[in-house]
């Protein structure tokens, strides 16, 4: 198909040198074109301006509101899940052993020491944070 | 002319939510103008297929999403609007007429010319991809432009070059036209085309007859 029926090719260019001389205009000029075109310019202006901020702000404010839920699902469902907690202290540090080298803190390391009362909310805090395996990957 | 905005921006030159609000609310009065009239000249392009659509607003939405980013290093905030509406416009400019359109086997459309040679409907849909019902539709758009220009030489003289696919240097040799007079001559024509509604297609079957 030659360009000479190539309508679409025609009609593209026609409009991009028209939105060339558009873009590069001068305010002046544009500010002529609008008076021209019977457009109030800064009526113009004012309504565009306010709709693109409520939709950029709209926006915002959704994300800001999924973000919450998510955090919100996030710590209900650390709140909602029960750990399986050894009965005794022993058998609470053995488990806790097997954590002992995927932990980095120092706080942690001296779980040895710790009293045993604290031994619960240490294991519930470690599989939270998954560095105790779930109960059905135990081996 | 806007330049090209594609490919991936990295997210440290990607503008945030905070600049591109900064980047609204410093905008002009005249440049609000120049976005809608850019919107409403590529919606009178994109014909049937723009209408209940909003292509500024698509383009911002887009930005708004993260589909599309502003390399705020590279491009200024009007900039990047007018490269994005430009790629929306042709992705809607390329979507099927309708959506019952039965889709065609591209063997179907192989033919043998007189070599013997087979066709390759595959390259010739990429360098035509419009339909003759589509490529009517543009070519009714042209008359109505033309008609706009009918009783003004100069004009006339500026608008074969450009439907010849020439740029504004060629066409100002080609016609003896300075600056200043070729300057003259696109605003003329871009203003006759605002006031005859070209900027709008809902309006031009009133204005263009």
């Amino acid at each position: 198909m030659s360009n000479k029926d190539r309508y679409d090719h025609q009609l593209d260019g026609l409009l991009n040198q028209i939105d060339r001389s558009a873009v590069e205009a001068s305010d002046a000029e544009i500010l002529e074109d609008a008076k021209l075109a019977g457009v109030d310019i800064e009526a113009n202006a004012k309504q565009m301006r306010q709709r693109f901020l409520d939709t950029a702000r709209a926006f915002h404010k959704r994300k800001f509101v999924e973000a919450k839920q998510a955090y919100a699902n996030e710590v209900k469902d650390l709140q909602d899940r029960v750990f399986q907690i050894p009965a005794s202290p022993t058998q609470q540090r053995a488990l806790l052993q097997q954590a002992q080298k995927a932990m980095s803190v120092g706080a942690f390391r001296d779980f040895e020491g710790m009293p045993d009362s604290d031994l619960p909310a240490l294991i519930e805090e470690l599989y939270a944070l998954g560095l105790l395996p779930p109960e059905d990957e135990k081996e | 002319m806007a330049k090209s905005t594609a490919g991936k921006v990295p997210e440290e030159r990607a503008a945030t939510a905070a600049e591109v609000e900064a980047a609204i609310e410093a905008l002009s009065d005249a440049d609000w103008y120049r976005l809608r009239d850019f919107a409403e000249r590529r919606a009178f392009l994109l014909n049937e297929k723009a209408r209940g659509r909003d292509l500024l607003g698509e383009a911002f939405e887009r930005l708004l999403r993260g589909s599309r980013k502003w390399d705020k290093t590279k491009v200024g905030f009007l900039t990047f609007l007018y490269g994005a509406m430009r790629s929306i416009a042709y992705s809607w400019l390329k979507e099927k007429v309708s959506p019952t359109e039965a889709p065609l086997s591209a063997s179907s459309l192989v033919v043998e010319n007189e070599d013997g040679k087979l066709s390759d409907p595959v390259a010739d849909f990429a360098r035509a991809s419009v339909d003759a019902s589509q490529l009517l539709v543009y070519r009714e758009s042209l008359e109505q432009i033309d008609a706009l220009f009918v009783n003004d030489e100069e004009e006339r003289m500026v608008i074969e070059g450009f439907r010849d696919g020439l740029e504004p240097p060629a066409i100002r040799d080609l016609w003896g036209f300075s600056q200043p007079k070729y300057n003259a001559i696109i605003i003329r024509m871009r203003r006759k085309m605002r006031r005859a509604g070209i900027a709008d297609p809902r309006e031009v079957s009133r204005h263009v007859q």
